[in-house]
């Protein structure tokens, strides 16, 4: 089972950055970042991080709620918000960087990044852009 | 939230509305009257707004515009400025499906607005979207044909079940969109669950 961990404020949003992951999915289960228990944890193979709108920042103020992700073994997906989260649980430093469009054929929308558009450490990969626009085959691949 | 919706009168956008108004206050419905027929933004036509807005009691805030190709994103800023000064809106709502193209178009305008975005039937199945607009009782019929497989004989056609499964065969044999995210057709709603009598 996959859990899908989604981080944005609006519930309006649940369909434009959850939707659209777990229509790739088979069995998975949606928890939203704040009320993740040990037991969802336990129970999952794997983790996916969803993304957020442009304004939605709210999981900046809060990354103690992902304070798990320290000792978390399991293979760890995040997309946009979800990459910045575990970037920053690793220490990465994020800096303030816009991107709205298609940029060689994939789909941008933040307002943070990195250094680096992708993040492959140990059991944590994480894409900046949205690969559940047009890069559908990394999720498939990540089930 | 206060929210405006971008408002064609056709099934994407009632059916983002339909979503919105779920979860969200919708204050003003937003049109652009695009003069332009291959406009890559805006669907035409929009005959049908006005009757529906009455239908849905939501104002109705509505442009024209030349449709040329960046001075159509400049009236839909303007528009959605006004809407924003008068409504008091937070945020816009798109029908966007698949089109990275107008979705990001719209979001650069609601950044530079400051403004939330959604598109609540982003990424959506194309079939699964058809059938979920029959199952949830909207009426809509098609007002406009381009696509290869659909003839004038499906003007005016309401597309229920059936109509359903002959353009999943027209997707067999040509490849159409069934959705029409292509411009294979243009809809507009007939009966929607918002409607009031």
């Amino acid at each position: 089972m996959i859990l899908v961990i989604k981080v944005n404020k609006m519930k309006l949003h649940d369909e434009e950055f959850v939707r659209p992951v777990t229509d790739l999915l088979e069995n998975f289960k949606v928890v939203d970042y704040r009320k993740v228990k040990k037991e969802d944890l336990d129970k999952c193979d794997k983790v996916i991080i969803c993304g957020t709108a442009l304004k939605d920042n709210d999981y900046l103020e809060n990354l103690d709620k992902f304070s798990w992700l320290k000792e978390f073994k399991k293979p760890v997906l995040g997309i946009c918000a979800g990459m910045q989260i575990i970037g920053l649980i690793l220490g990465k430093e994020l800096i303030k960087n816009k991107r709205i469009g298609v940029f060689d054929n994939k789909y941008y929308l933040h307002s943070f990044s990195f250094k680096k558009d992708e993040l492959k450490e140990n059991n944590f990969t994480g894409y900046i852009y949205h690969p559940e626009v047009l890069n559908k085959n990394i999720l498939i691949a990540f089930k | 939230m206060k929210l405006g919706v971008l408002f064609s009168g056709g099934k994407d956008s009632n059916y983002a509305l339909y979503k919105a108004d779920k979860t969200d206050e919708v204050q003003v419905l937003i049109t652009l009257d695009s003069e332009n027929e291959e406009s890559y933004m805006f669907h035409t036509p929009i005959n049908a707004v006005e009757k529906q807005a009455k239908k849905l009691k939501i104002s109705l805030i509505k442009f024209k515009t030349k449709g040329e190709k960046e001075e159509e994103l400049k009236d839909l800023k303007k528009t959605i400025e006004k809407a924003k000064k008068e409504f008091k809106i937070k945020g816009v709502v798109t029908g966007a499906v698949a089109s990275t193209y107008q979705a990001s178009r719209v979001q650069k305008i609601c950044d530079e607005l400051d403004l939330w975005c959604f598109n609540p039937l982003w990424q959506m199945d194309q079939e699964k979207l058809l059938r979920d607009l029959i199952k949830d009782g909207f009426k809509f019929k098609i007002v406009k044909v381009a696509a290869d497989g659909l003839d004038d004989l499906w003007i005016n056609r309401i597309i229920d079940k059936k109509a359903v499964e002959e353009l999943i065969k027209l997707k067999e044999k040509y490849g159409i969109n069934i959705n029409g995210e292509g411009g294979e057709y243009e809809s507009e709603v007939v009966e929607s669950p918002l409607f009031r009598k």
